[in-house]
């Protein structure tokens, strides 16, 4: 029987349409398992009322099936509104776009503008003109108009009024972290707001998927973390027995659907080996198991090995990459209890009520560090000349022989 | 797919109706959608429009621009196609209801008399719908020749701007209409609006009348040429005794006039069913709705005026289009300029009749221009290779100043490309020792 290292071989392999129409399906094949099906529910409750917040941060670790739930989301959306849309043909419920790596330090906003207005009308974007026409619309005077290219203001107007026209009510941003990519920390505030006033502007929910980056908005500003919602796409974690028999139930579903004439039901005993290399998350499993299934159809084998998938797996050092950046951010969505709630409006009462002139440490926390070393209207100690020099200094200054 | 599908369509502005009467024109509708989309509006036509119409592609040159355009209002074709290619762009319905298309049972596709020559507005309605700050928008009714006062506001509406005089262009190219499209002022300034005009009672008769088209609900179906042949009969039946030719003398018409309608089964031109209308003191709308009033018909102070479209064309269409269609046949390939001339037949007339006929002679004579300008290169080329062989067989060295002089009895020169690529060709075979 030939395996996956045979493949350099000259014997020939025996791959037919059917069995690429097999592999296709397998590769393309994706499940609603349970914290797909949990976290999709919540993003469906979080943006169907009338009070939804303007941005909902879906976020979780990398390999989770985030741009799985994406496409999932858009397919809910779209089947919720297809009675208005049936009514309407040129209303679109909802768009989905990538935000895509930036090539220069910051992000790009003119390209997300111009990909997002392809998404919802079909002119160049080279033909955009620089202005909006509401720009002069209460000069009377004659004047020549701006030529040249459309600008990122420009460009932010027009998606605007497309967004109004379409009745777009959901905005889906996949890998939305890349929009933070390049930004320092005064940056990341005003990336974050310019998607707020997107959403205010047009009274579209817009959807973040993306890593644990994104949970810096809460350290942005209130506003921010008072008009957004988070919704946590957790990995399965093996410590919880229901968790793990649940993400054997998936594994169990992958098995069950590969195109072997011969399903590898041996590999059921191996979920913990499984659970381990793909640190609980479903697509990085799902990556892992098209990798080997495509490479032992080509070889022509009639089952999966373990050595195959061996083979294919990812190594432990990215695995503990991956864990690292996952704990981080499941700290960081820990919940603090509400003690500490009321330690602090306590807190802040006795030093409002006090009457006390606010401590330095007070001042710093709420106005930020001060510039000046001596704090403002504090002189520098060693200005002023105490004791015999200032005598002497005194003195020198009337006999007119130079003071200090 | 990692993303949305690109959107196929333009967006889908909803028309500016208003009650009916004031609603915007198709030209109208057509800048408003180029500014939704932030665009140029002849980009936004000749990219993404003109190829959704099936229209020939030569048709969009700049008299379509300067005149043809402002029959996208109309009753024509070009109204039909760009009522159905825009609303298929945009899945918005009933956009055929910016234009005059219901009333083609009633008012003949070459019409003049029927739309204005030039663009023409309210200042007062541009004004108020700055202040109430919607987009703005040229009505329907603005686009007819007999409509010239605004009866909103009593005023006769301007066709020049007030910044530098000019007309406007019936497309323009920033999408903004309340601005001229030349020096970009805005078209209703208040020393404008300062000023008054008065108009004729006549006017603001025709205006009401003309607004009766635009009522709702739409009648079409009683728009046609035999009903209001019937109630043409019906008025003669009253007023003359069932004689057509005496009811038409009563309407101030040509004495033959309703009679040749009725024979030829031709509809009336716009000027003559508006004389009708003001002879029986009834809208338009009413000459086909209402019952007929008791009075008899009193004739209106003054014709309207009709200028005929054909004036200047020596033969009927169906005898023109065989003409051309014989041409096709002709060998000799002669140019449509020269074939038009010959016939008698302006070019804006043949175009816009005829368009594709047109452009199937205007592309077979550029097959026979090319054929023949092959045919004299190759020839060129030939004589150009005696030449060189000649030189180069004497002894002497066919550097380019020998090739002039030896070309030139020849008309020739070796500034012609091709013929300066085939003497290199031949001087670098020289040059190896190849054979020439």
């Amino acid at each position: 029987m030939m395996t996956a290292y045979d493949c350099h071989e000259d014997a020939p392999l025996q791959f037919t349409a059917s069995d690429a129409t097999k592999l296709d399906y397998f590769l393309q094949k994706t499940i609603q398992h349970p914290y797909l099906d949990d976290a999709l529910h919540r993003v469906l409750s979080a943006t169907a009322n009338k009070s939804h917040p303007n941005l909902v941060i879906v976020t979780g670790p990398t390999g989770v099936g985030k741009t799985t739930l994406a496409k999932k989301l858009e397919a809910c959306i779209n089947e919720r509104e297809q009675a208005e849309t049936a009514l309407h043909h040129g209303w679109r419920p909802v768009v989905r776009i990538t935000a895509a790596t930036p090539g220069s330090k910051g992000f790009n906003w003119k390209d997300f503008y111009i990909r997002l207005l392809s998404k919802l009308e079909c002119t160049d974007p080279q033909m955009k003109l620089p202005f909006a026409t509401e720009d002069y619309r209460f000069i009377d005077e004659p004047f020549r108009p701006p030529r040249g290219a459309a600008t990122s203001g420009s460009l932010e107007r027009a998606t605007e009024v497309a967004i109004r026209h379409r009745k777009v009510r959901y905005i889906i941003i996949d890998e939305a972290n890349q929009i933070l990519l390049g930004a320092n920390h005064r940056d990341l505030r005003s990336q974050f707001e310019i998607i707020k006033t997107l959403s205010a502007e047009t009274g579209a929910v817009i959807v973040l998927i993306g890593t644990y980056e994104l949970l810096t908005i809460r350290d942005q500003s209130a506003q921010l973390v008072r008009r957004s919602r988070i919704v946590h796409f957790p990995r399965y974690d093996g410590e919880e027995v229901v968790a793990k028999k649940q993400f054997g139930g998936v594994l169990r579903t992958f098995i069950d659907n590969m195109p072997f004439e011969e399903k590898p039901s041996n590999l059921l005993s191996e979920v913990d080996y499984f659970y381990y290399k793909s640190a609980g998350c479903v697509g990085i499993l799902k990556k892992w198991l098209d990798a080997a299934v495509e490479a032992a159809m080509l070889a022509g084998a009639s089952t999966l090995e373990i050595e195959v998938l061996n083979a294919f797996a990812y190594d432990n050092r990215s695995i503990s990459t991956i864990l690292k950046e996952t704990f981080d951010g499941e700290l960081q969505l820990q919940e603090v209890p509400l003690d500490n709630i009321k330690q602090m409006l306590a807190q802040h009462k006795k030093e409002m009520k006090g009457g006390a002139l606010p401590t330095p440490e007070y001042l710093d926390k709420y106005f930020g560090k001060s510039k000046h070393k001596g704090g403002v209207g504090v002189r520098k100690p060693k200005r002023d000349p105490v004791g015999r020099a200032k005598a002497a200094a005194a003195s020198d200054l009337f006999s007119g022989e130079g003071g200090a | 797919m990692d993303s949305t599908a690109p959107s196929k369509g333009l967006l889908p502005l909803p028309p500016i109706m208003g009650d009916g009467v004031d609603r915007e024109s198709l030209i109208s509708y057509l800048v408003r959608l180029a500014r939704a989309h932030q665009v140029g509006v002849r980009q936004l036509l000749k990219h993404v429009i003109w190829p959704a119409l099936q229209l020939n592609a030569d048709s969009m040159y700049t008299p379509f621009f300067r005149d043809e355009a402002r029959t996208i209002n109309r009753v024509s074709r070009y109204a039909r196609a760009f009522a159905d290619g825009l609303g298929q762009l945009t899945a918005v319905e009933d956009l055929d209801r910016l234009t005059f298309l219901s009333w083609q049972g009633v008012i003949p596709e070459r019409n003049a008399g029927f739309l204005a020559k030039e663009v023409r507005w309210c200042p007062l309605c541009l004004a108020e719908q700055r202040e109430r700050r919607v987009d703005s928008h040229f009505q329907l009714l603005w686009s007819l020749e007999y409509y010239r006062a605004c009866r909103h506001h009593h005023r006769h509406l301007e066709s020049h701007c007030p910044w530098c005089g000019k007309q406007q262009q019936i497309i323009p190219y920033h999408p903004e209409q309340a601005r001229c499209t030349h020096c970009f002022g805005f078209l209703a300034p208040a020393k404008v609006l300062a000023k008054r005009s008065q108009p004729l009672a006549r006017e603001i008769h025709w205006a009401e009348s003309l607004e009766s088209m635009l009522e709702n609900p739409p009648i079409e179906s009683l728009l046609t040429h035999s009903h209001l042949m019937q109630v043409l009969d019906m008025a003669s039946v009253r007023w003359a005794e069932g004689t057509k030719k005496r009811l038409s003398l009563m309407l101030g018409l040509r004495a033959h006039a309703i009679g040749s309608w009725n024979y030829k089964q031709q509809r009336p031109a716009f000027p003559l069913l508006l004389q009708i209308t003001e002879a029986l003191g009834v809208t338009l709308r009413g000459l086909f709705t209402e019952p007929l009033p008791e009075r008899s018909p009193s004739l209106p102070p003054g014709r309207l005026k009709v200028m005929s479209p054909l004036s200047k064309q020596a033969m009927s269409l169906p005898a023109f289009e065989a003409t051309l269609r014989a041409q096709l046949e002709n060998p000799a390939s002669p140019p449509v300029s020269a074939i038009l001339a010959r016939l008698g037949v302006t070019r804006g007339y043949a175009k816009y009749w005829l368009p594709e006929l047109l452009a199937e002679l205007s592309q077979k004579h550029q097959r026979v221009r090319s054929q023949l300008v092959y045919r004299r290169r190759e020839e060129a080329i030939k004589v150009t290779e005696r030449v060189f062989r000649e030189i180069a067989t004497s002894g002497n060295y066919p550097s380019t100043h020998r090739m002039y002089l030896a070309l030139r009895p020849h008309g020739l020169s070796l500034q012609c490309p091709h013929l300066w690529g085939e003497y290199k060709a031949w001087r670098d075979r020289l040059a190896a020792g190849m054979e020439v």
